[in-house]
């Protein structure tokens, strides 16, 4: 009986030991990429330096006290929420569409339309920046089409409700696709019986999606929205290259407010300090959505 | 045993070769590593002045010196790249690109030597006869910087246009300033649509302060010129007068919703160019010449405007440097190689024709004492007039302040004044110009919270 149970001890041991041995390059990547760079972030925000200098001052928490008093930090808050909204909204929308669309396609061209949508996911920020940038330039095309064709003539880009809704359509734009191939993967996944059910039961067309199919992919749909809710706080690329953050700080991120302190203004402790409560500001808003689609998950039966 | 000890040893072996090679000295010769700016013109420039210094096999403490140029970092601007650099032991011994602003940051990290007292930079200075130059160059009283260029900022104006509203030349002083506006408002739907002309002025970066270095162009140096000089900041006190930072605001304020903030691309190669005038940008003159756009015919080079006539045109002096970076990494063989390096290329025998070939490739102006009277230069001035329209404003041009803060210090303007007053300066039509008192008190209140100025 000993015998029997050291040989299981034994076993679990080794089991034990393969488990952390499966684990430790993921361990590792999260020790170097992850742990030391917050621990390091952690004591950079309570430093005055600007990584160049021997001169290292200790602030305490001076850095923090500063930032609520600190207009930028404000509307880079703020602009969180005002970004999230319509991101996440259309987002969810243009995706389910566009997956819908898809789903409703004939099978040999549905890979390929569907890998269409999801291009613009594929195509750099920085590029499709600097297109927009020529077409809403003054003298583009496009300018002078509206100008002289409807007597529009608008500065998009120095006007702050245009350039928000730039912004706006640029991401959206770009993410709708890769999140329409989640929704899409998930109407898939909805087997032939149900669909068969529906039609005995005479539910089709919008009644079908809105009690059968939209019900049946919640948790996707929970995915996507906790993916664009973090795609709103990461937005970076077309404000630095369209906007600088402006007008009046209207366009401007986190992200953008993060780089211009540490390394336009060389204030690299406060950067930290920025990133640390940007880290905590996010982690509080995916909290609630968890919670609140958790509830909205349950009552569906997931 | 023994075989695990031999293993040990043979990969201490071949990890010491690895980690040798990564080093910068070896086998007699000492590497040196120059970062230019981050384009390809420089870049060219730099790499045939160090293969010409290489060729010579110059030996500095008993080892060959062999200079290595890369192209600086730009992630995402030059001076961030240089930050990261630092703080990551990369940065190379020597770079050009540096203006003064940045290089006082830099001297107050003590990441730079300070050169006033060397031998070879006297000589340097005597070599290009910048002895005069130099001073404007000065931070805290000591000097950091090899300045290397200066482009004297002035306007840039549509020949045509201004012939066009009775003007043969660009206006000089404030009341020629509003005759010229007063006059294209009477125009603008008649000649000045003929000729495609829209707007006066054209400035897409009037609101954006995160591009706070463009205040050196639009404000420092209309600020300069009502101010008779002087700078933003002496020592940690707010130097700027209020009355003439009004004056400044205002100037740009009189031309009211003429002012062009939208983006033109390209803007003086156009067929019709629809604008009357712009800031200049010297480094283009090559590039117009190319798209057969003359000087005197199609732009000319105009001062900045003064209130009186016989007043001096101050103006803003685009001017970079090098520095010799001051780090644990940098030994001090490689140090010395590369103020040899640099000593080479301004040396006498050198510095005119390194000087000349900088002209030739950039279209910026070498900072030197001498360039109008020395031969060297006289056949690329014929070939290329506009520098020599550019060549009168050197005497007056002043660099950028010398303020480890002068970015917060720049966008903090742009952020509490030159901004919002454009937003009513964009509504408002020209000649009816805004007052800008309250913008001038709020940007001045900002400036020195954000400098930490008095």
């Amino acid at each position: 009986m000993k015998e029997v149970i050291k040989k299981q001890t034994t076993g679990k041991k080794q089991e034990s030991i393969l488990g952390w041995l499966f684990c430790s390059p993921y361990l590792a990547f999260s020790l170097v990429f992850f742990l030391i760079p917050l621990m390091w972030a952690f004591w950079l925000s309570t430093m005055d330096w600007n990584l160049m200098s021997d001169d290292k001052k200790f602030v305490g928490t001076g850095n923090f006290v500063n930032l609520f008093l600190d207009n930028k930090v404000q509307a880079a808050f703020v602009n969180s929420y005002r970004y999230l909204l319509p991101i996440v909204i259309l987002c969810f929308a243009f995706g389910l569409a566009i997956a819908l669309l898809v789903s409703n396609l004939p099978e040999r061209i549905k890979g390929f339309v569907a890998v269409l949508f999801f291009i613009p996911y594929l195509t750099s920020g920085v590029a499709t920046s600097v297109v927009v940038k020529y077409l809403l330039a003054y003298n583009s095309v496009f300018s002078v089409f509206l100008r002289e064709r409807f007597g529009v003539d608008v500065n998009w880009l120095q006007d702050k409700r245009t350039a928000f809704a730039i912004m706006v359509i640029l991401v959206v734009w770009k993410m709708s696709g890769y999140y329409a191939l989640f929704i899409l993967s998930a109407i898939e996944g909805i087997s032939e019986d149900v669909k068969e059910a529906c039609a005995l039961d005479g539910s089709i067309g919008f009644h079908r999606l809105i009690h059968v199919t939209l019900p049946m992919i919640t948790p996707t749909l929970t995915t996507v929205i906790v993916l664009a809710t973090g795609l709103a706080f990461g937005i970076y690329t077309e404000p630095y290259l369209l906007t600088g953050g402006g007008p009046g700080l209207a366009t401007t991120t986190w992200q953008l407010e993060i780089y211009n302190a540490s390394f336009t203004r060389y204030q690299s402790g406060y950067a930290a300090a920025m990133a640390i409560v940007n880290a905590i500001q996010i982690f509080v808003t995916l909290r609630v959505i968890n919670v609140v689609m958790d509830r909205f998950n349950k009552k569906f039966g997931w | 045993m023994k075989k695990k000890l031999i293993a040990l040893v043979l990969s201490a072996i071949m990890a010491a070769g690895i980690l040798g090679g990564c080093g910068k000295s070896g086998g007699g010769v000492q590497e040196v590593d120059f970062w230019s700016a981050p384009n390809q013109g420089q870049y060219d420039y730099w790499v045939e002045k160090a293969e010409a210094f290489n060729a010579t096999k110059t030996e500095v403490n008993g080892k060959v010196i062999e200079v290595k140029v890369q192209q600086m970092p730009e992630s995402p601007s030059s001076e961030a790249g240089i930050q990261t650099a630092i703080s990551t032991s990369t940065v190379p011994a020597v770079s050009e690109n540096i203006n003064r602003g940045f290089a006082a940051t830099l001297a107050q990290s003590g990441v730079v030597y300070d050169i006033q007292d060397e031998d070879w930079f006297k000589e340097i200075l005597a070599n290009r006869a910048m002895e005069t130059a130099v001073e404007g160059w000065k931070i805290d009283g000591k000097q950091y910087v090899i300045p290397l260029y200066i482009n004297p900022m002035a306007f840039q104006w549509n020949v045509k246009a201004l012939e066009a509203l009775g003007f043969d030349a660009p206006p000089i002083t404030q009341a020629q300033y509003e005759a010229l506006i007063g006059a294209f408002v009477e125009e603008k739907d008649g000649k000045m649509a003929e000729l495609g002309v829209t707007h006066t002025f054209y400035r897409p970066s009037l609101i954006r302060a995160d591009q706070w270095w463009e205040r050196w162009y639009d404000f420092q140096m209309v600020y300069q010129s009502y101010n008779g000089g002087g700078n933003w900041v002496d020592g940690n006190t707010l130097s700027l007068d209020p009355e003439n930072t009004k004056k400044a605001f205002e100037f740009i304020g009189a031309l009211g919703n003429s002012v062009m903030t939208g983006e033109i691309t390209p803007l003086w190669t156009l067929d019709q160019v629809p604008i009357l005038f712009s800031i200049n940008a010297p480094w283009e003159i090559s590039q117009l010449k190319e798209a057969g756009r003359e000087y005197g015919v199609d732009y000319v080079y105009g001062p900045t405007i003064v209130e009186n006539e016989g007043d001096t045109a101050y103006s803003y002096a685009d001017s970079k440097g090098i520095v010799f970076y001051k780090h644990d990494s940098i030994s001090q063989d490689e140090h010395d190689g590369a103020v040899a390096f640099i000593s080479w290329v301004y040396s006498a025998e050198n510095s005119a024709k390194a000087d000349l070939e900088w002209l030739e490739v950039t279209s910026m102006m070498p900072v030197r004492g001498d360039i109008a009277e020395n031969e060297t230069f006289a056949p690329i001035m014929e070939e290329l007039p506009a520098l020599r329209g550019l060549a009168e404003y050197i005497p007056n041009a002043i660099p950028s302040m010398s303020h480890a803060k002068m970015t917060e210090i720049q966008t903090a303007l742009t952020e509490a004044g030159l901004a919002p007053y454009m937003e009513e300066v964009l509504n408002a039509q020209p000649l009816d110009t805004p007052d800008a008192t309250g913008y001038v008190e709020a940007a001045m209140e900002a400036m020195r919270t954000a400098g930490g100025l008095d």
